[in-house]
């Protein structure tokens, strides 16, 4: 069952409260993978929010209770989103500078699909194929200089399609309390994202972020599009992807 | 605040009125599609790109560090060689540098190269007030002069403005009808500009870059007015941030290349100027060269964890490439210096002290496109960050915001907590979609996301059990 080794999940506060549906399949698709899987107690938000809104000291408070549950993990601890995941590579050595806990954390965070996608195969495609559009997240893009691991990840499944959205690397406009500091600037960027990937033909668009999601979705719905949004790991979970 | 003028209107007064212009978004969209697209020309021509930026950073740190020492070694080769570097410690020293030399001259008219400094010290009212006239004379900076605008863009002033709108402008500085026909606007701003050259006093140019070793002043453009107006008048005044300086004549030939290749995607500019001192004795070129270096604030920032954003060499890429940037334009940023580097500059050169500028880091969704668009590797997203903290603590930030996220922040400090307030969260949903950052939420998205009502860590038992 676990011929892999053991990991340490981190489905980060949004998939824990808004989309725990994204952890379940998270945990499916590892287990499917030769995973042991763990969930290290006591683990709640990575300080992100209270970073980038400028209260440093509100982020070191909190992440710092997810820095310890963290710590008595063992094994790569796989994060369900490039933005939390780059929040903890880039801010924590200034929130924890001197921390001898820090290392041995910050070594062992992988994203989750950059986590799978050196198991991807290709798969042969079987019959007509779904189309989806993939969409990486900014901080995944260049926070995490990974733009490949989704796509990857994707084009490894024999039922759907990827088809590219024009301007792909356009941020969606999301940008965490941005989204609702200033709704205005947020949702005309989220319209152009959503149009282009309905112009690229795709019904159905996936992410490794449920920030970015949840914002398109809104979006999507007021201005009619139909649009299905779905994380990676819930993706490769119903399309029954394993190594 | 000078830098500061949108004070007078509401920054989200200011966003509602950009996003209703429709053709601007379509203008900066398809400004910030050339950019990606001829940055990925420039990466595949310099496959050392990412050297590139390593050694620019290397040379603007080093430069910025050592400023004080470059600077006066500069002042010492301008002085060799006849000229003359006054240094402004406030935008009204500037101000008051210029109108003194104008006044000793007897100038009346004087004729103006691009300069963002000259915006920032606000150098034209006050040369109005004091009874003289200046001329912007480059095309963009001329339009906007005449509509009593701002610019809108570092490098590209009049972007948010349309073919027709520039019509317009002429129109009424004609008196008569304008044709938009691109052609027949040059031709016009031509023939108008040229006796400006000719009849000013004083010319006033900017400065890309100083010279320590050689006092040279570098002067990059793309029209030749920078070239007419510091080589035909008299006397040619510089107005440089104390920052612009370089150590060595390699240092800047690099870094000429690099704000080129950054702004517009060539190796070169159309004009480069070299200029070193007045002209000797019969030779063309202007008998009194006069540099003024400008502090208003920059000391101060060079002093702080955030004196990277010093080593900006304005090339306009990270608001040319800005998603938030080319949804709003320039104005609503109501800074002289707009898109990300205005929003982590302009607190900075007002020690967080403008209500309307310390807003502006928030002004940004920190996609990261900025830091990776900078030719000089300036983490732009990491300071628009320190800012937002920076502007907090200077009393941006509300008693009831900074009780919120205490109240957060002791909450989700405890697991015990965290795990109570998403009980608590899963049964707010009226509440949420009425008030608060719900209601902002719902401004252009039909929906908001709930907390659910079995979060993760609780069906994390079932699935623990179930193997």
């Amino acid at each position: 069952m676990s011929e892999r080794g053991t990991i340490a999940l981190m489905p980060t506060c949004l998939v824990d409260l808004v989309r725990p549906e994204a952890g379940v399949s998270a945990v499916r698709v590892l287990r499917r993978a030769g995973y042991h899987v763990t969930f290290p107690e006591g683990q709640t938000c990575c300080g992100q929010p209270a970073w980038n809104s400028g209260f440093p000291d509100d982020a070191r408070r909190v992440a710092e209770t997810t820095l310890a549950a963290l710590a008595a993990s063992e094994g790569p601890i796989v994060v369900l989103s490039g933005s939390c995941a780059a929040t903890m590579l880039h801010a924590w050595p200034e929130l924890f500078a001197g921390d001898p806990r820090l290392a041995g954390v910050l070594d062992r965070i992988v994203e989750f699909g950059a986590f799978l996608a050196p198991l991807a195969n290709t798969a042969p495609t079987v019959g007509a194929r779904r189309p989806v559009a993939f969409h990486c997240s900014c901080h995944q893009r260049r926070g995490l200089r990974d733009t490949t691991s989704g796509t990857t990840l994707i084009s490894s499944l024999p039922n759907v399609e990827l088809v590219e959205q024009d301007d792909a690397e356009a941020c969606c406009g999301f940008g965490g309390t941005f989204a609702i500091k200033f709704p205005g600037i947020s949702t005309a960027m989220g319209r152009d994202k959503v149009d282009a990937v309905h112009e690229a033909g795709a019904g159905e668009l996936v992410s490794g972020d449920l920030g970015c999601l949840m914002h398109l979705a809104g979006v999507a719905e007021e201005t009619d599009v139909e649009l299905a949004t779905t994380t990676l790991p819930e993706l490769l979970d119903r399309e029954g992807w394993a190594p | 605040m000078s830098i500061v003028y949108g004070g007078d209107k509401a920054l989200g007064a200011r966003i509602d009125k950009a996003l209703a212009d429709t053709r601007l978004g379509v203008t900066l969209q398809a400004s910030r599609r050339h950019l990606i697209g001829f940055r990925g020309a420039v990466e595949e021509r310099h496959p050392d790109w990412p050297e590139r930026v390593d050694r620019a950073r290397a040379i603007r740190s080093d430069a910025v560090a050592r400023a004080p020492e470059l600077l006066d070694r500069f002042e010492q080769q301008v002085t060799s060689r006849g000229g003359r570097v006054i240094r402004a410690a406030t935008a009204g020293d500037a101000v008051q540098a210029v109108i003194e030399i104008a006044r000793r001259r007897g100038a009346k008219i004087i004729a103006k190269g691009k300069s963002m400094v000259s915006e920032e010290i606000e150098l034209n009212p006050a040369l109005e007030a004091a009874g003289l006239t200046p001329v912007e004379t480059d095309l963009g900076e001329w339009i906007i002069q005449l509509a009593g605008e701002r610019p809108s863009h570092i490098l590209a002033p009049m972007i948010h403005r349309s073919r027709g709108q520039v019509a317009e402008v002429l129109a009424t500085h004609r008196g008569g009808p304008m044709s938009d026909d691109p052609q027949a606007l040059v031709t016009y701003s031509r023939e108008q500009l040229r006796t400006t050259f000719l009849e000013a006093g004083i010319g006033i140019t900017g400065a890309n870059f100083m010279i320590a070793e050689s006092g040279t002043v570098i002067v990059l453009e793309n029209e030749g007015n920078g070239r007419l107006v510091s080589s035909l008048p008299a006397c040619h005044v510089v107005l440089a941030g104390m920052e612009r300086v370089l150590e060595t004549t390699a240092d800047a030939a690099f870094m000429v290349e690099q704000l080129s290749l950054a702004a517009v995607g060539r190796e070169l500019p159309s004009y480069v100027s070299w200029l070193s001192g007045p002209a000797a004795d019969g030779d063309d070129g202007p008998e009194e060269f006069v540099v003024i270096v400008l502090d208003n604030g920059r000391s101060r920032i060079r002093a702080s964890d955030e004196r990277e954003i010093l080593n900006c060499i304005r090339c306009g890429a990270c608001q040319t490439v800005c998603p938030v940037y080319s949804k709003v334009g320039g104005h609503a940023y109501g800074s002289v210096y707009g898109g990300p580097i205005g929003a982590v500059l302009t607190p900075l050169l007002t020690g967080m002290q403008d209500d309307e500028g310390r807003k502006l880091p928030f002004l940004s969704s920190l996609c990261g496109a900025c830091a990776d668009a900078c030719p000089v590797g300036i983490p732009l997203h990491d300071l628009l960050v320190r800012d937002r903290g920076l502007a907090n603590r200077a009393g941006l930030a509300s008693r009831g915001e900074r009780a919120a996220w205490g109240a957060w922040s002791r909450a989700w400090a405890s697991p015990r907590l965290y795990r109570a307030s998403a009980r608590a969260g899963a049964r707010s949903g009226p509440f949420a979609r009425a008030f608060g950052p719900g209601a902002s939420w719902l401004e252009g998205r039909a929906t908001l996301p709930l907390p659910s009502a079995k979060p993760f860590h609780r069906r994390w038992r079932d699935l623990e059990s179930g193997g």
